[in-house]
């Protein structure tokens, strides 16, 4: 067991790494250098600027800029990330942990509520839909989540932003909360902390609302498949014949096993919500992550993309390695392995 | 020189009128689709001048994060552009449908042969409440030369002193006429002051490649404009009005918001909703403009530049000038710029390829003796292009032209993916040049690889999307633009002579015209003398005949005015020109809050 748990952590950091090292060069091949956005930009927002000084202030750009060998850099870059340092972001000027550490919070606070809210809406649904398979509303519903689980989150986003924000001005359609409000985060002020907090709900509520639609839908038809399997099985008869009440059986024994395949899923969604935030964000131009990945794209800002981009692999790869560690600890049945009997 | 006031409502001849009738004419097109419940064309109250001061807050959009914005304008680096049009003042102003500058932080100039002189305006103060002085001045311009600014062309840091207490000597090393030096100083802001620059100056003296100034990044400003910085939260920075501003008695509301807005879908949807007042320069097709409501006015303003075709001169076949005459003959100007505007008048053809600026409304002509001497490409005469291309060995095979070798005349057309008037225009005259037989192929670019690698950079192009002028009206600036800048040289590879027959005399015997001696010339020569008159006929006779470049279509930059809460001049006045009347007017008076109800 323990050379299983090794094994998993050893996985975990060679992905981690091999992606980071792709990562890497791959950013670097793409066209364009932050030199070259940085001339665009300053091109475009001053037509008047002559070459000299277009020149001069790439230039003095590019003083920040290593023009050490591609391998020097990556060396340079694995030391400084070794030691906990992502750089510095070239288009903004401070640190990427910075940026990353204002910014994260906010993702994985819209990420989280809007993945576990599609996570409980889907499962139920699902469950519901597997009951009464064949049913009106088993057929409406089944259309009705592969609809939501084939449009992009971005478009149900733009729909929203566009009835609800714009047109009925339901909801904000922009930012993380008011101007007005003081971000307060406090036991000692709970009135202004749940005040604060209904804010920041109240404006992440489209873009959360535009993922939990889309991701309902999948989880729904997962679950319905998995339940349906689930009431096929042997146990199930036996569990009726011995007299257990449908309350029971549909709770423990259907939904219990039903679900259970969807934990490996769920912890693996964690991480890619993230990665998920990125076009999201951008709709509702919302600072997390994924808006800055898309500033850093923008700009070729490498140690910005590149810390974004660490920081969503990571979250992806945690989930996977969690859900192996701790599944066999949910399911029995996977305690063991093939070949280890 | 004395410059033009601006405090009283001036009457100035308008060379430009086209803001009239191109108005007109765009609003005729879409009074009555206006959306917004009411009918009828906008209507504007007349500014009286003696309207009370209000609580009011006018909204307009920025494009950087308040929380994120930093305010040194050398750092380019989310600097906020537009809110630091109000929070600084601008040396001087520049008016662009009547080409005259008035006064900003400066009260008055004076260029002679030998010295430069500027006063700053009295009672100029800075928002941490010191007194501005020539001091501040110097300290800027110091560092301004330090950063490369172009009025290192005429100066340099020993000679620009303090002469007094609001009197600054600018030593002028070089021949310069008054408009050339105004145009080079016109985008300065008194933006540096001795607490926050005082110490990157001394840097910068100790070592000129110093990044001090590059690095520097102020959370908050200080500054001599009308609205001070107040503070800035996630979503909204709040400038509030200085009551000691020099022109305060103009303003009379007590708020400038700069909201956050990304992108052009944003903006519109904003200001249809009412969460902005105003749009300062987005280009916007009618249909869209349909969608606002009634009381959002459009206010035009010449942005003095516009899309054009450069070509790679060192290009076997875009360096010969029967080719490059060809293609200008085969493409329609005014369907292409029809079809980039969406329809509107946000574009004007360029009637004849001069490089001279003021296609909305002749005015370009305005500068030449014999306008019909000039060749004006008009309209599609592809019998004239088929002679210019047999001229030069070219013969069509197949529908295709070939040149002797037989080799196909096709190009790559290269244009920003994102600007998507360019990207309507390519499309149009491509296919014009196709029907022709033409080959070409349009190439959409990220801005970046664009800018970076095809213009600037080392993977070049065939043709691509350019701009014929850098904004200026004054014909030196776009001829040496087009015909001996640095960019004529590097990016298209123009030669440094080329050799024309007399004006008006295609055929004529040619001489040989160097170019950078001409321009020489020109920048010292009185703008209004008739040598300099003589000298921009000769240039853009050059222009015209060679076609460095092939101009296109000429801008009209679109901003937008709500007049539910706020009164605005109509766009034709002068000072509505001047950029970004969003952001000037108020100075002026001419953009004030409706009394509070």
């Amino acid at each position: 067991m323990q050379r299983y748990y090794l094994e998993r952590t050893l996985q975990a950091v060679v992905t981690v790494v091999s992606v980071m090292s792709l990562a890497f060069f791959l950013l670097r091949l793409m066209p364009g250098n932050p030199a070259d956005a940085y001339r665009a930009e300053l091109i475009q927002n001053n037509p008047q600027m002559s070459q000299a000084e277009i020149d001069h202030r790439v230039e003095q750009k590019l003083n920040v800029l290593p023009d050490a060998p591609l391998h020097e850099q990556y060396l340079n870059y694995v030391t400084g990330l070794l030691s906990g340092d992502l750089g510095e972001s070239i288009n903004e000027g401070v640190p990427v942990s910075e940026i990353i550490a204002e910014a994260l919070p906010w993702t994985i606070f819209t990420m989280s509520i809007a993945l576990l809210l599609s996570f409980v809406i889907g499962i139920s649904l699902g469950a519901v839909m597997a009951y009464k398979e064949g049913s009106y509303f088993d057929n409406g519903f089944s259309v009705t989540s592969i609809l939501f689980n084939s449009i992009p989150n971005y478009i149900v986003g733009i729909l929203l932003i566009w009835f609800l924000g714009y047109r009925f001005k339901l909801f904000p359609t922009g930012g993380r909360y008011s101007t007005e409000m003081d971000p307060t985060l406090g036991l000692l002020e709970p009135i202004q902390t749940v005040a604060f907090l209904g804010d920041a709900l109240w404006h992440a509520a489209l873009l959360i609302l535009s993922y939990t639609f889309v991701a309902a839908g999948g989880w729904a038809l997962r679950m319905r498949g998995n339940s349906i399997q689930v009431l096929g099985e042997d146990y199930l008869r036996v569990a009726r014949l011995r007299g257990l009440s449908e309350r029971r059986i549909a709770t423990r024994y259907v939904g219990r096993n039903a679900v259970l395949p969807l934990y490996t899923a769920l912890l693996i969604a964690i991480g890619f919500a993230l990665g998920g935030s990125v076009i999201l964000e951008q709709v509702f131009t919302y600072p997390g992550v994924g808006y800055y990945m898309i500033e850093g794209l923008e700009a070729r800002d490498y140690p910005l993309m590149m810390g974004v981009f660490l920081v969503m692999t990571i979250a992806v790869v945690l989930g996977v390695y969690v859900a192996d560690l701790t599944y066999g600890l949910i399911d029995p049945r996977a305690q063991t392995r093939g070949g280890e009997h | 020189m004395q410059p033009d006031s601006v405090l009283p409502t001036d009457v100035e001849a308008s060379r430009r009128r086209f803001l009239q009738l191109a108005g007109a004419t765009g609003a005729a097109g879409i009074a009555g689709c206006f959306g917004g419940g009411d009918d009828g064309n906008p209507t504007r109250e007349g500014i009286t001048g003696d309207e009370p001061m209000t609580d009011r807050t006018f909204t307009a959009p920025t494009s950087v994060l308040p929380d994120d914005m930093q305010w040194n304008a050398a750092n380019d680096s989310n600097y906020p552009d537009r809110p630091g049009f109000v929070v600084f003042d601008q040396l001087v102003y520049f008016r662009a449908t009547t080409g005259k500058f008035v006064e900003g932080a400066l009260a008055d100039w004076e260029v002679g042969d030998d010295t430069a002189t500027l006063t700053l305006q009295d009672g100029l103060t800075w928002h941490n409440g010191d007194d501005a002085t020539a001091e501040d001045l110097v300290r800027k311009l110091h560092i301004s030369l330090y950063d490369n600014h172009p009025i290192g062309n005429f100066t340099s840091v020993e000679n620009v002193t303090a002469a007094g207490d609001k009197t600054v000597e600018v030593g002028l090393e070089a021949d310069v006429s008054e408009p050339i030096f105004l145009n080079s100083i016109q985008n300065m802001e008194l933006d540096m002051p001795g607490e926050q620059y005082d110490d990157i100056l001394i840097e910068l003296e100790n070592d000129s490649e110093s990044t001090a100034l590059a690095d520097f990044a102020p959370k908050e400003p200080i500054g001599t404009g009308p609205f001070k910085f107040d503070s800035s939260g996630e979503q909204e920075l709040v400038t509030t009005k200085f009551e000691d501003y020099h022109w305060a008695d103009n303003i009379n509301f007590a708020e400038y918001r700069f909201k956050f807005i990304d992108g052009n879908e944003q903006a519109w949807q904003a200001i249809r909703g009412g969460t902005v007042d105003a749009l300062h320069n987005i280009f916007t097709s009618p249909d869209i403009m349909a969608s606002f409501p009634d009381h959002v006015v459009e206010m035009q303003q010449p942005a003095n530049w516009g899309l054009s075709i450069a070509f790679d001169h060192d290009h076997k076949h875009f360096g010969q000038r029967e080719v490059r005459k060809a293609i200008a003959h085969t493409i329609d100007r005014e369907i292409v710029a029809e079809n980039s505007a969406g329809g509107g008048d946000a574009k004007a053809p360029v009637k004849t390829p001069t490089g001279i600026v003021g296609n909305f409304d002749d005015s370009a002509n305005s500068w030449l003796d014999n306008p019909n001497a000039f060749e004006n490409y008009s309209g599609q005469n592809t019998e004239r292009a088929a002679e210019l291309l047999e001229s030069a060995g070219f013969s069509k095979e197949g529908g295709t032209w070939v040149d002797e070798d037989g080799e196909t005349l096709s190009f790559e057309f290269k244009v920003p993916a994102a600007w998507n008037e360019w990207v309507d225009a390519a499309i149009t005259f491509n296919q014009h040049l196709q029907d022709f037989g033409i080959e070409t192929n349009l190439i959409t670019r990220d801005d970046g690889v664009y800018f970076g690698n095809d213009l600037y950079g080392d993977t070049g192009f065939d043709a691509a999307g350019f701009w014929w002028s850098n904004g200026w009206t004054y014909p030196y600036h776009t001829l040496n633009w087009n015909l001996n800048s640095w960019d004529a040289r590097n990016v298209y590879n123009y030669s440094e002579s080329v050799d024309v027959p007399p004006i008006g005399q295609p055929d004529g015997e040619t001489e040989t015209v160097d170019l950078a001696p001409e321009f020489e010339a020109l920048v010292g020569m009185d703008a209004e003398g008739d040598a300099a008159r003589q000298k921009i006929n000769e240039l853009a006779w050059v222009f015209n005949y060679d076609l460095p470049q092939l101009p296109i279509q000429e801008k009209v930059d679109q901003g937008f005015i709500s007049t539910k809460n706020f009164k605005v001049v109509d766009d034709t006045d002068p000072d509505a020109s001047v950029k970004y009347a969003t952001t000037y007017l108020p100075r002026v008076g001419k953009l004030v809050a409706k009394a509070e109800e």
